[in-house]
């Protein structure tokens, strides 16, 4: 069965979704509330990939190197940008709150 | 991160930016083998690369100073950009990615190197066209394009490798990588400046008594043949290196500009020789008419001209 992509941003406005409602497959059990998005499942598809590697590879960005065949600051660079978009998730995230 | 779907699109992506795929000691290993390699074809056709954008000839010098000049630009252009990452960059930045990848951003320098050795390349053409052949002409010209979109495309290099090593894009990067190199530019000259002079006061060097021929006599003879006209026996007495780059129509060339600058020849007032490195220079002060200009002739030490300049 092809892989089904989490969807994080609303289609009709672009804003982030929330989760409401998660099932229980086994038993039924249905559990209703107002859950944030972790912000790991915001990140693409590639980028949550990147990262699952980068803690499989203790962190090195040398043997994360070695397997996307590219060279260490170009590593370095794509890991950078993930830090500032992981920054600016917890940026908006802080803004709501303070909102409501 | 995706991988590269098209065969184009690498081989674009290893002209422009090699330094996605190559960094770090590799780079550096790479790039100091270029830098070496230029020196030693640069001295092969007496052409320097006096500044990190900068390349003159040709004119002789000892082979260090070839291969010194090389390693003075690279280093020059890399502490610029180092300490401007420093303070644009966000991120941790390694020396060795910045060195690195401004060591193998030079490669285009190598082809200049090798154009220079094009048989028919005469720079001295360029200003003194009237007597060069059509075929040296157009060759000339068209190795002196070449040499300029190498000189681009180094530059561009140098960019992408400061923007990978260093993380910086956009605006910032463009005006950070355009104050470093102008900075580095400053720097290499003075660099390049200062060991210039170091090849002027060099130890060791042949004895002025163990030389088969007198450089004062010699130079001061030679330059009676350019003061007599007698071009075709002056270029016979250039080495190998010089008869390529100036022919007599090249000679004649630079000696009634001289005139036309300086006025009619009048007088041989003196003769200094000094030795550099391997090369023993004779310097003959002439009096023209409206003034008084040194004639630098510089012999191997078989008594061969290799380079002929004025001050």
């Amino acid at each position: 069965m092809k892989e089904k992509a989490l969807p994080t941003a609303c289609p009709g406005c672009g804003q982030v979704l929330r989760v409401r409602r998660l099932e229980c497959e086994e038993c039924g059990t249905a559990v209703e509330g107002d859950f944030e998005l972790p912000t790991l499942t915001r990140l693409s598809g590639d980028d949550q990939k990147f990262v699952l590697q980068f803690v499989q590879a203790s962190g090195s960005l040398k043997e994360m190197a070695k397997a996307y065949n590219v060279s260490y600051p170009t590593m370095r660079n794509r890991l950078d940008a993930l830090i500032e978009r992981t920054r600016s998730f917890a940026a908006e995230s802080l803004d709501e709150e303070e909102k409501s | 991160m995706a991988a590269e779907a098209r065969p184009g699109s690498a081989v674009w992506r290893w002209l422009f930016n090699p330094f996605h795929y190559v960094a770090g000691g590799q780079a550096l290993a790479i790039g100091m083998g270029v830098i070496v390699l230029t020196g030693l074809a640069g001295a092969a056709g007496k052409f320097h690369f006096d500044g990190v954008l900068d390349f003159h000839g040709p004119f002789a010098a000892p082979l260090w100073l070839f291969v010194g000049e090389g390693f003075v630009d690279w280093v020059s252009m890399g502490a610029m950009l180092l300490i401007v990452g420093w303070i644009v960059s966000r991120s941790k930045i390694r020396p060795i990615d910045v060195f690195g990848t401004q060591a193998l951003a030079r490669t285009p320098m190598l082809i200049v190197a090798l154009l220079a050795l094009t048989p028919g390349f005469q720079p001295s053409v360029l200003l003194h066209p009237a007597g060069a052949s059509s075929v040296d002409l157009v060759t000339t010209a068209v190795v002196v394009i070449v040499m300029l979109v190498m000189l681009v495309w180094m530059v561009a290099l140098m960019y992408r490798a400061y923007a990978v090593s260093c993380n910086v894009q956009g605006v910032k990067g463009a005006f950070s990588f355009i104050a470093a190199l102008i900075a580095a530019e400053i720097v290499s000259k003075l660099g390049i400046w200062g060991m210039s002079l170091v090849a002027l006061f060099p130890s060791g060097g042949p004895e002025l008594d163990s030389l088969p021929f007198d450089p004062a006599t010699k130079g001061q003879a030679f330059v009676e043949l350019l003061v007599q006209g007698d071009f075709d026996e002056a270029v016979a007495q250039f080495d190998e290196t010089m008869a390529r780059v100036a022919p007599t129509g090249a000679v004649r060339e630079i000696w009634r500009d001289l005139e036309a600058k300086a006025g009619p020849f009048v007088e041989q007032t003196g003769v200094h020789v000094q030795v550099l490195g391997p090369h023993i220079i004779a310097s003959v002060t002439c009096r023209f008419e409206r003034r008084t200009h040194n004639i630098n002739v510089v012999f191997d030490q078989a008594g061969r001209v290799s380079g002929l300049r004025y001050s």
